[in-house]
């Protein structure tokens, strides 16, 4: 009878579906491969990019005479362009040795705290205090060393790094970035092997790690690079225009356009693998990919069409062209949050469920 | 054929308390590892007391956390001896009756983690409460707390599979609709999650799988307490228990329910097998003077009336309109499981009464993210989350006139919708309607 059963349910089964069966060919889709390509074509070399550039910038900066000179302060200045664009790929990916450990913050909230704070800043130089041993993130990382290279204007920063606690401060500043950007991109080597072989998809996964960290530094960027500066914030209650990224580099700008196209490139994949393609092959999928790139491209030509002014100007200048791109923005979440996660089967967190 | 009277009088049948022994002590069993283990996973404190907002049930507002969130401890320290007393049958009432407040407690404090499961604890534990599950193989009887019974009335034990047999049914009914057996939604966007695992992989990843998972979960669900209750059929039908429990355990994050239908199915079984393994695990105990059980009449009124609620219940997303999971109006409390897949994001706008200004609110600053992740999608959760914030805001000195969402909502996998008009004042809407102002279902 067990076998007769077996049998109708098998039969029922195949007949119900012969007539759709073109849009599921998910059988075949390979996690494996997936987070290989995401480890070796995007996190690694993101990774090697920016510890390859706080490097350059270390030793440029220790090869300094005791008086500065301006040529040598552009050079310092480019080094320091070049660590922030690779930053904004970078600092996407907030997992394995990048994640939050203990005390130790996420790679992206160590490194990447904006706005900085000068008080706290000020108060740890007259003590001397160069250890980053402390809670404090606004008092170190990629924007503090940005401040004293670029200080609002050229005379500003080579004034500055006359005074000795300056100095102290700003080569601790740069050693800190350089070890812990040489930690990360090392240990992703040895991590590699970890985070290729978890191919589940239930909460702690891989893949679900990357779409949490992808996630989040998607809506850091609408929220912090944008958001906070326009007032849009529960609580503010005015434009903050100087909580812009890059304030004193005037990159602000830049730093949104290049982390806008490096998410862009980490959900497009290499065309035979990556969250597109995982799409493409789940049943649902083709229409969000669909609906996604349009957002998408309506978002980067709101990007584009934004002038190349300091954006702690813009914020005021161009109110209304910003708060539309954030709108627009806002509009794409969805995509990569709730539709991508349930199209994939991906369990975002831990906890059991009704399955409902 | 039997006449309605002797129908009647058959359930008057007396047979052994052997069954309800069993449940008894397996469901302390459960019990205890469940609380146990919600206890280590350290979900006290990361699901309960962390949280900043409790979303409520409604007409259970009343419900809440005790003033000092350490007490909780207290509360799941009763459940644990509880369920002690439940398997050994010692104190049992006072056991039974608070494990049951406890846990139903627990389970009302916030209905973001509400599981259809958690809801057929509670009534198995009522059940227990009042059932004289203690009255054989118990501690109770050894230390002459209570006097044996050597045999209850038939509908007695009747009673906690009856539970079972609506549990399972009406989630075989709820599966008969087209989305979930010709379309295979939401199988079709689960299974193929889960083409990595060894051996079976492959399988889960085959086209045509989850059609198949669909139409045997079915009539699984359909059938198998009837496969259950018949002894020609039971032994192999308690192995399909096993087996589909024990995959949907192993494919589905649905935490303890696997072990807990395992366990609790086994109340199916006659009289004489709980008895023969009763008696191979433990001293049989001396043998007690024939006592039979009879409940009280006004019992079996309490009893009818508990049942018609059993049947009907579940029915009554039938008085609301529109989609039922779209709007999830009637949708708990009916044993609908594994039904959809549903996920939302929800951006909140809170206007300042004082300059008339809007500010987005960051979830994340006040709820835990599967908080988040279930207020997205179902609308009492939305009301309920735009009134804290007006209440949390006002505490903090900023005045309030507006809360508005713009919610999306993703269903079966299909691309998200508006879920309803983003210009709609929350504050004006109660938790405890029907959703009337939701955009129709896509």
């Amino acid at each position: 009878m067990c076998r007769s059963l077996l049998f109708l349910t098998l039969t029922i089964g195949l007949l119900s579906c012969n007539s759709n069966d073109s849009d599921n060919n998910t059988q075949g889709f390979d996690r494996g491969t997936f987070l290989i390509h995401y480890s070796d074509a995007h996190i690694q070399p993101a990774f090697d990019s920016l510890s390859k550039a706080a490097l350059v910038l270390q030793q440029q900066w220790n090869q300094l005479p005791a008086e500065i000179e301006i040529n040598q302060l552009k050079g310092l200045q480019q080094s320091w362009k070049t660590l922030f664009v690779t930053w904004q790929t970078a600092s996407l990916f907030n997992l394995g040795p990048a994640a939050e450990q203990g005390f130790r913050k996420s790679f992206s909230q160590e490194l990447g705290t904006f706005p900085i704070s000068l008080s706290k800043m000020n108060a740890y130089m007259d003590k001397n205090d160069t250890s980053f041993a402390n809670f404090d993130r606004d008092t170190r990382g990629i924007y503090a060393l940005e401040y004293f290279l670029f200080g609002g204007s050229d005379t500003n920063a080579l004034n500055l790094l006359t005074h000795t606690p300056a100095r102290a401060y700003c080569n601790a500043l740069m050693r800190h970035i350089s070890q812990e950007t040489q930690r990360t991109a090392t240990e992703w080597r040895s991590y590699r092997k970890m985070f290729v072989e978890q191919i589940a998809t239930d909460a702690g996964s891989s893949t679900v790690q990357l779409f949490n960290s992808f996630l989040l530094a998607y809506e850091g960027l609408k929220n912090f690079k944008l958001g906070v500066p326009l007032g849009l914030r529960m609580g503010q209650t005015q434009l903050e225009p100087e909580k812009v990224e890059a304030l004193y580099s005037n990159l602000g700008k830049l730093g949104l356009q290049t982390q806008m196209k490096a998410l862009e490139s980490v959900w497009r994949g290499d065309g035979n693998t990556g969250f597109r393609a995982y799409l493409l092959a789940s049943t649902g999928g083709a229409e969000l990919v669909q609906a996604t790139e349009a957002q998408l491209s309506v978002i980067e030509s709101k990007i584009m069409s934004i002038s190349d002014e300091p954006l702690q100007d813009l914020v005021r200048l161009q109110h209304k062209s910003l708060i539309e791109l954030h709108t627009e923005l806002q509009r794409n979440t969805r995509f990569f949050k709730s539709d991508m996660s349930s199209i994939l089967g991906l369990s975002i967190t831990y906890s059991s469920g009704d399955g409902d | 054929m039997l006449g309605f009277k002797q129908r009647y009088k058959a359930l008057f049948t007396q047979v052994s308390p052997a069954p309800l022994a069993t449940l008894r002590i397996v469901t302390g069993i459960v019990l205890l590892i469940g609380t146990l283990r919600f206890w280590y996973l350290g979900w006290i404190q990361t699901n309960l007391i962390n949280a900043q907002i409790q979303f409520k049930y409604a007409y259970f507002e009343w419900v809440t956390l005790p003033s000092n969130p350490d007490f909780l401890y207290a509360v799941f320290a009763l459940m644990v001896l509880g369920s002690m007393g439940l398997v050994l049958g010692y104190y049992y009432r006072l056991s039974a009756w608070l494990l049951w407040l406890a846990f139903t407690y627990v389970e009302l404090l916030d209905l973001t983690w509400y599981l259809n499961h958690y809801y057929f604890i509670s009534l198995l534990l009522l059940l227990l409460a009042v059932l004289p599950a203690h009255r054989y193989f118990s501690l109770d009887v050894y230390y002459k707390q209570v006097t044996p019974l050597t045999s209850v009335p038939v509908w007695l034990v009747a009673l906690p599979r009856f539970q079972m047999g609506i549990l399972y049914v009406y989630a075989g009914l709820a599966k008969i609709q087209s989305e979930w057996l010709i379309e295979a939604l939401p199988m079709r966007l689960w299974l193929p999650a889960h083409n990595h695992e060894p051996v079976l992989g492959a399988f889960f990843g085959w086209t045509y799988t989850p059609w198949i998972f669909s139409w045997a979960g079915m009539l699984y669900d359909c059938s198998i307490p009837f496969w259950l209750s018949w002894h020609k059929t039971r032994k192999w039908a308690y192995g399909t228990v096993i087996v589909f429990h024990a995959l949907t355990g192993w494919l589905f994050q649905i935490g303890m329910f696997p072990v807990v239908m395992i366990a609790i199915t086994l109340v199916f079984f006659d009289a004489a097998t709980h008895e023969k393994w009763q008696q191979k695990l433990f001293i049989t105990p001396s043998k007690a003077t024939p006592l039979s059980y009879r409940a009280p009449r006004w019992s079996l009124w309490l009893t009818f009336i508990y049942i018609l609620f059993q049947l009907a219940f579940p029915w009554r997303f039938l008085c609301y309109p529109g989609n039922l999971f779209w709007t999830e109006a009637g949708y708990r409390f009916g044993w609908r499981v594994m039904l959809m897949e549903k996920a939302g994001t929800a951006t909140f706008f809170v206007n300042r009464s004082d300059i008339n200004k809007e500010g987005i609110v960051d979830n994340t600053e006040f709820l835990l993210p599967h908080q988040e992740k279930q207020m997205a999608m179902q609308p009492d959760l939305i009301v309920q989350y735009a009134h804290w914030l007006k209440h949390h805001y006002e505490s903090i000195g900023i005045p309030v006139n507006r809360v508005r969402a713009e919610v999306y909502v993703t269903l079966q996998g299909k691309t998200s919708q508006l879920y309803f008009p983003s210009d709609v004042n929350l504050l004006t809407k109660n938790h405890r309607s029907y959703p009337n102002w939701l955009n129709p279902a896509p």
